[in-house]
C-alpha cells in the first residue's frame, strides 16, 4: 500500500515536471515577453527595456531560466508574476476558492443532472421521457458556454429579475454561472452514462439474471456498477476540466478565478503565474485520477489494476 | 451500487457545502452613499508612476492630487498642489509655490520634500516607469528651495511640462507609503492626499475607496462635499462587453464606460440610466500604413487607400454614428488639432482607382483584383481585437475590394503580438493608437526614431518640427507648428485615421454631477452626487 | 423498411446529417447572397423575403452565412475531431491493454498534456503557423487527446477483465486477436457516444478560442464565430445569433443521434 502511495506520488511529481516544461518551451516560443507587454508598451526607450529585461533575469540563457525556476519550485518558491511582482503562491491562494466554488457546485450539478438524465435516456420507461433526455442532454452539448451564459444573464436577471447580474460575490452571485456550466457538463456526462448503461444492459449476464429470476433492482444495481467506469472517467475529466478551465464563464461573470488570471498571464506573457498554474492543474489531475482510480476499484472490483 | 452513488452523492453535497461557506459573504446593503463601477480593462499593474494604462486612472486620478491641474472645460492649467508656478526666461527651470497645510491620507504633512521623494521614485531606473518618466522629458534634477517651493530643472525647453504633471502618473504620494513599502508592494498599500482614499485593492478583483472628510485643498473645479457625496467607490472588472449594459441595467453596477455602441442606442431610451459621450483627446483609432516596403512606399498608393474609405459607412454601422469621423493624425478635441485636414481626403473611390491606374494597377486578369507586374494586390492588415476594430478591418476589407484591393485581415490576440508584428515589419497596415491630451504625443509615432515609429516614417522636416514643438513654450508658434506637421502627414498619407475615440458610459439616473477629467477618462468622483 | 423502423434513430439522424451535409455542399446554389458581402447601410435588418434570416452588424446576409458556414465549422470540426480519436483510441487501446509501465508512461504524457492550457497551446501554434482554422484545429484537436484516451481506457479495463479474455490469454492468445475480436466490439459504443462528445467539444471549443480572440479569418462565415459576434448586437437583433446557434445545435443534436443510434436497443423493450 505504501509503496503504491510512494509510486502515484511520483507518477503526479513526474507530471507535473513535464506539463511545466513543455510550457516553459511554449512559452519561450511564442513572441514578445512580459516587457513587452508592459513597458515598451508604454513608450519606453529601449535602454530601460533591456534594463528591466536584465533586472527579470529574461536575457538569462533559457536552460538557466529553466533551471532557476525548477529549484525555486523544489524549495517551494513559486516565483513572482514578472507584472506586478506578487508572489505566484498568493495569487493562486486569493482566486483558489473562488475557483474552487464555482466548479464544485458545478460539478454537483453536472453529476446530478447529468446521471439522471443519462439513466432517463436509456432505461426511461416512455418513449417521451427517453428522447426528451437524450434531447436536453444534446442541448446542453450543443450550444457554445458564452451563449448560453449571455442569454441565461439576459432571461433571469433583466427580465424575470429572479437572479442578480454579474459581478457580485457570495451565493446569489454564484447560482447563474453555476448552473451554465453545470448544465454544459451534464450534457457529456449524460452521453456517456446513457450509451455506457445500454451497452450493459445488451450483456448477456443481464438475461441470465433475469431468466434466473433475480430481482430488478439487483439487475439495475448491477448493470449500473458496470455502466459507470466509463462515467466515472468522463466526470474526473470534466472535474479537472471544471478546476482549469473555466475561463470563459469568470469573464462572463465577472468574477474572480485562476481561468481569468491564466488568461492575463498568458497576454502578458507572465511567466512564473502561467507555470506556477500549470503545475497545480497538473497536479490537481493527478489528484483526481487518483481518487478516479479507487473509485473504479470499489465500484468493480474485477478490475485489476497495477499494484 | 446505488447504495454506494448515494453516499458519493452525499460527499459531494458536503465538500460543496464547505467550499461555498468558505465563498466570501454578500456585501449586504449599505448605509450610506456608495457606487459600484466597472472597469473595463484589468491593467497589468495599478501603480500610477509605474503603470500605464489609462484604466488605472479612473479610481486613482481621486486617490491623488497633481501639482497642477488641467480645467475640465477650459483645458487651462489651474493650481493643484501648486499654488503657483514660475517658468525662468530660458525654459530651463519652472518653479512650483506650494500649498500650506495638506496631509497625506496616512498624516504626513505634504511639502517640497514629498515632491522630491516622488521626483526621485519616477526617475529611479530601477523603478522601471515609462509612462510617468517619459511625461517629464528632460527633465535633469530638482532643488528644495524652501519646505514649499521647489524647482525642476530641464537640459532643454519642454512645453508639455505642465500636461504631464496634471496627470495621474505624476500624482503625489507620501513618501512615508513610499518608503515603507517596497517598489512592487507599493501598489497595493497607495497613499495620496486627494479626495478618496485607497480602503482595499485585491488584484484583478476589486478596488474600494472612501471618502477623505479631511480634504480641504482641491482645485477649483471640485465641488463642495454634501449628504448626497459618495462614502464608498467599488471597482470590479467587466471586460467582456455585452455584458456591461447588462450589469449596468440590472443595477449590480451604478456606472460603466466602453458600452457597446449597439447596447448604448438601447439604454437611451432607459429612464433608471443615463448616457455620456465623452470625446478623447489624442490620436484616433486608426491604421499606420508601412513605408517601408512595396506598395507602401509609394505615396500615390497610399493616398488611394485613404480615398478608398468610406469612413462614414464604417462609422455608421460599427458605432451606431456616435463618434466623428477622423481625418488626421489628431482628434478633433486636442489642443492644437488643425480642422484642415478634414478637407484633405473624402471618399472618392473613383479618384483612388485613378490614382492607383496612375502607378500601373490595372485588372489584367479580370479576377477582381487589380495587379501590376504579374503580382496581385494583396495587403495585409493586422489589428488586436479591442474597440471593434475587426468590424472596422471587416468593412475597410470590404470596400477596397470594390476597387479591386485585396486584403488579408490578421487578428493578434494580444499586444506583445502586436509589436511583434510591428518590429518584424511584416504588414503593409497595423492597427494602433493613444491618447493624451498633449499633441506631443505625434512624437513617438512619427520622429524617425519614435519609440512606435510603425509606419517607417523618416522624415527629417518633420522630425524637426516635432521636436520644436515641444521646446517653445509660445502657444502661438507650437500652433504654428502642428498645423504644419499634421498637414506634413497627411500629404504623405503616413495612417490611415477612421473615427474620433468616444467613450461610451453609462450611468444610473441616480447619479448627478458626472463630470469627466480633461484628459476624458479619469471621472471627478469628488462631484458625484446620489439621489435617491 | 422494417430495418428502419427498427432503427428510427438511425434514419433520423443520417437524414438530418445528410441534409446538412448537401447544403453545405450546395452553398453556392442555395445561398442567396455572397457570404462576405458587406452592406453596412442594411444592417441589423429583421428576417424578410429578401434576407431569410436578417442581416448582421455589417449588412451581410445570415442565411448565406449560416449556409457557408456549415462548410467552415464541419470541416474544422471533422479535422479536429480526427486529430483526436486516431491518437486517443491508439494511446487509450495500448494503456488500457498493455497495462503496466506503458500505461504509466502514456497516461502521464496524457495527464501532462491536460495540465496543458489549450489556450497556450493555440497561442504557440499561432504564432509560428499564423492565424488560421487550421492552427486552431491542430490546437483544440491535441488538446481533447488525452480526454479521449482516459475514456478508451477506461473502457478497455473494463472489457479486459471479463473472465473470457483472461481465458484467452492463458491459452496463449495473441493481443491482436484478442483485441479485434473481444475487446474492440465491447468498447465500441461508448467509444462512439464519447466521440459524439469529442466532435461538439472540437466545435465548440474552436469557437470559444475565436472568442477570446485567438484569430483565424475574421470575416469567414463560421457559425461559433457567428454566435460568438451575435453576442454583441443580440439586444437589437437577436436573429443573429440564433440562426447559427439553430444550426450547431441540429447538427450536434443529429451526430449524438448517430452515436445513440449504434447501441443495441434496451433488453427491456
Amino acid at each position: 500500500m505504501i509503496g503504491y502511495s510512494i509510486k502515484r506520488l511520483g507518477s503526479a511529481l513526474f507530471v507535473a515536471w513535464l506539463a511545466l516544461t513543455l510550457a516553459f518551451v511554449a512559452l519561450r516560443w511564442v513572441p514578445g515577453d512580459a516587457v513587452d507587454a508592459t513597458l515598451a508598451r508604454g513608450g519606453a526607450s529601449p535602454g530601460e527595456v533591456a534594463a528591466r529585461r536584465d533586472m527579470l533575469g529574461l536575457n538569462d540563457p533559457v536552460w538557466r531560466q529553466y533551471g532557476d525556476y525548477v529549484m525555486g519550485l523544489v524549495r517551494g518558491d513559486w516565483g513572482e508574476s514578472l507584472v506586478t511582482e506578487q508572489p505566484v503562491a498568493e495569487i493562486i491562494r486569493q482566486n483558489i476558492g473562488a475557483t474552487s466554488a464555482l466548479s464544485g457546485a458545478a460539478l454537483l450539478i453536472a453529476v446530478t443532472l447529468g446521471v439522471v438524465l443519462g439513466i432517463a435516456a436509456s432505461l426511461g420507461r416512455w418513449r417521451p421521457v427517453r428522447y426528451g433526455a437524450e434531447g436536453l442532454a444534446s442541448l446542453a452539448l450543443s450550444t457554445p458556454v458564452y451563449w448560453t451564459s449571455t442569454l441565461a444573464i439576459y432571461v433571469f436577471s433583466i427580465v424575470l429579475g429572479l437572479l442578480p447580474g454579474v459581478g457580485g460575490e457570495g451565493i446569489r452571485y454564484l447560482i447563474l454561472p453555476a448552473a451554465v456550466l453545470g448544465f454544459h457538463t451534464a450534457g457529456s456526462i449524460a452521453q456517456v452514462t446513457a450509451g455506457s448503461i445500454r451497452d450493459a444492459m445488451g450483456q448477456g449476464f443481464v438475461r441470465t439474471a433475469r431468466a434466473k429470476g433475480l430481482p430488478e433492482l439487483d439487475v439495475l444495481d448491477h448493470v449500473l456498477r458496470v455502466g459507470m467506469l466509463p462515467v466515472v472517467a468522463v466526470v474526473a475529466l470534466q472535474l479537472g476540466f471544471l478546476l482549469s478551465g473555466t475561463v470563459i464563464t469568470e469573464i462572463i461573470f465577472v468574477r474572480r478565478g485562476l481561468g481569468r488570471v491564466l488568461l492575463t498571464a498568458i497576454d502578458n506573457r507572465d511567466y512564473p503565474v502561467v507555470e506556477g498554474l500549470v503545475v497545480l492543474s497538473a497536479l490537481t489531475y493527478s489528484a483526481i485520477n487518483m481518487l478516479a482510480d479507487v473509485a473504479y476499484r470499489v465500484i468493480d472490483p474485477r478490475v485489476r489494476m497495477e499494484e | 451500487m446505488l447504495g454506494t452513488l448515494l453516499m458519493l452523492f452525499c460527499l459531494m453535497l458536503g465538500v460543496v457545502a464547505v467550499l461555498l461557506l468558505r465563498t466570501d459573504a454578500d456585501d449586504s446593503g449599505d448605509n450610506g452613499n456608495r457606487i459600484v463601477y466597472g472597469l473595463t480593462l484589468e491593467p497589468s499593474g495599478f501603480d500610477p508612476h509605474r503603470h500605464i494604462s489609462s484604466e488605472l486612472g479612473i479610481p486613482l486620478f481621486s486617490v491623488y492630487d497633481t501639482l497642477v491641474y488641467r480645467h475640465p472645460q477650459t483645458m487651462e492649467f489651474v493650481p493643484g498642489l501648486a499654488e503657483r508656478w514660475e517658468m525662468a526666461p530660458d525654459g530651463l527651470s519652472w518653479t512650483f509655490y506650494l500649498k500650506q497645510g495638506v496631509t497625506f491620507h496616512d498624516g504626513t504633512p505634504f511639502d517640497a520634500q514629498a515632491v522630491g521623494a516622488n521626483l526621485d521614485r519616477v526617475m529611479n531606473p530601477g523603478i522601471g516607469s515609462a509612462k510617468a518618466r517619459g511625461l517629464l522629458g528632460p527633465f535633469a534634477g530638482y532643488e528644495i528651495v524652501d519646505p514649499f517651493t521647489i524647482r525642476l530643472n530641464l537640459s532643454e525647453p519642454y512645453a508639455p511640462l505642465l500636461d504631464g504633471l496634471s496627470q495621474v502618473y505624476l500624482g503625489i504620494a507620501s513618501p512615508t507609503a513610499l518608503a515603507r513599502y517596497s517598489n512592487n508592494t507599493y501598489q497595493w498599500h497607495q497613499v495620496g492626499t486627494g479626495p478618496y482614499r485607497v480602503e482595499e485593492i485585491v488584484p484583478g478583483d476589486r478596488i474600494v475607496l472612501a471618502r477623505n472628510e479631511d480634504y480641504a485643498w482641491g482645485p477649483v473645479f471640485y465641488a463642495p462635499v454634501t449628504g448626497q457625496s459618495l462614502d464608498t467607490i467599488e471597482f470590479r472588472f467587466f471586460t467582456d462587453p455585452p455584458t456591461r449594459s447588462l450589469a449596468l441595467e440590472s443595477g449590480t453596477i451604478q456606472m460603466i464606460g466602453e458600452l457597446l455602441p449597439t447596447d448604448t442606442e438601447l439604454l437611451v431610451g432607459n429612464p433608471a440610466l443615463q448616457i455620456f459621450r465623452v470625446p478623447i483627446a489624442g490620436t484616433p483609432q486608426q491604421f499606420f500604413i508601412n513605408t517601408r516596403r512595396s506598395p507602401g512606399d509609394e505615396q500615390s498608393f497610399r493616398q488611394a487607400l485613404l480615398y478608398a474609405t468610406n469612413r462614414t459607412a464604417i462609422v455608421d454601422a460599427v458605432f451606431q454614428g456616435q463618434s466623428p469621423l477622423a481625418y488626421g493624425p489628431l482628434t478633433a478635441v486636442t489642443p492644437f488639432y488643425d480642422p484642415g485636414v478634414a478637407e484633405k481626403y473624402p471618399f472618392d473611390p473613383d479618384f483612388a482607382r485613378g490614382l492607383l491606374q496612375g502607378i500601373g494597377y490595372q485588372d489584367t486578369d479580370s479576377d477582381g483584383v487589380l495587379d501590376r507586374d504579374g503580382a496581385p494586390l494583396e495587403l495585409t492588415m493586422v489589428f488586436a481585437p479591442w474597440n471593434q476594430m475587426s468590424d472596422v478591418a471587416q468593412l475597410i476589407q470590404s470596400q477596397w475590394r470594390d476597387i479591386g484591393i485585396g486584403v488579408e485581415l490578421i487578428q493578434v490576440p494580444d499586444y506583445p503580438t502586436l509589436a511583434a508584428y510591428a518590429e518584424e515589419g511584416d504588414y503593409d497596415l497595423i492597427g494602433l493608437y493613444d491618447f493624451a491630451v498633449e499633441a506631443s504625443i505625434l512624437n513617438q509615432f512619427y520622429q524617425s526614431d519614435g519609440a512606435r515609429n510603425w509606419s517607417g516614417v523618416s522624415d527629417p522636416e518633420l522630425d524637426e518640427w516635432l521636436e520644436d514643438a515641444i521646446r517653445t513654450p509660445n502657444q502661438a508658434d507650437r500652433a504654428q507648428l502642428y498645423a504644419a506637421i499634421q498637414d506634413r502627414i497627411m500629404e504623405q498619407a503616413l495612417v490611415l485615421p477612421i473615427r474620433d475615440y468616444v467613450n461610451l458610459n453609462g450611468a444610473s439616473a441616480r447619479l448627478d454631477g458626472v463630470i469627466f477629467s480633461a484628459h476624458g477618462w479619469w471621472p471627478l468622483l469628488r462631484n458625484f452626487q446620489l439621489t435617491s | 423498411m422494417s430495418a428502419a423502423a427498427r432503427n428510427p434513430r438511425l434514419v433520423v439522424a443520417l437524414g438530418v446529417l445528410g441534409l446538412i451535409a448537401l447544403v453545405s455542399i450546395g452553398a453556392p446554389w442555395i445561398a442567396s447572397h455572397d457570404p462576405r458581402a458587406a452592406a453596412p447601410e442594411n444592417q441589423l435588418l429583421e428576417p424578410s423575403g429578401e434576407y431569410l434570416f436578417g442581416t448582421d452588424l455589417l449588412g451581410r446576409d445570415v442565411f448565406s452565412r449560416v449556409v457557408y458556414g456549415g462548410r467552415r465549422t464541419l470541416g474544422v470540426a471533422l479535422l479536429t475531431a480526427g486529430i483526436t480519436l486516431a491518437p486517443g483510441i491508439a494511446i487509450g487501446l495500448a494503456a488500457g491493454y498493455a497495462g503496466r509501465w506503458l500505461d504509466w508512461a502514456l497516461m502521464s504524457v496524457m495527464d501532462a498534456l491536460l495540465a496543458f492550457p489549450s489556450l497556450l497551446l493555440a497561442l504557440a501554434l499561432v504564432t509560428v503557423f499564423g492565424s488560421g482554422v487550421v492552427q486552431i484545429a491542430f490546437a483544440v484537436g491535441i488538446a481533447g487527446i488525452p480526454a479521449y484516451a482516459r475514456v478508451v481506457r477506461a473502457a478497455v479495463l473494463e472489457a479486459r477483465a471479463v473472465p473470457y479474455v483472461d481465458a484467452a490469454r492463458a491459452i496463449g492468445a495473441r493481443p491482436a486477436g484478442i483485441l479485434a475480436r473481444h475487446v474492440v466490439p465491447a468498447i465500441a459504443t461508448p467509444l462512439l457516444s464519447f466521440a459524439g462528445v469529442t466532435l461538439s467539444w472540437a466545435i465548440l471549443n474552436s469557437a470559444a478560442l475565436m472568442f477570446l480572440g485567438y484569430g483565424g479569418d475574421v470575416a469567414a462565415p463560421d457559425w461559433g464565430v457567428m454566435l460568438a459576434d451575435g453576442r454583441e448586437s443580440f439586444r437589437t437583433g437577436p436573429w443573429v445569433a440564433v440562426a447559427p446557434g439553430m444550426a450547431l445545435s441540429l447538427t450536434v443534436f443529429a451526430i449524438n443521434l448517430l452515436g445513440n443510434s449504434v447501441a443495441p436497443p434496451p433488453a427491456n423493450r
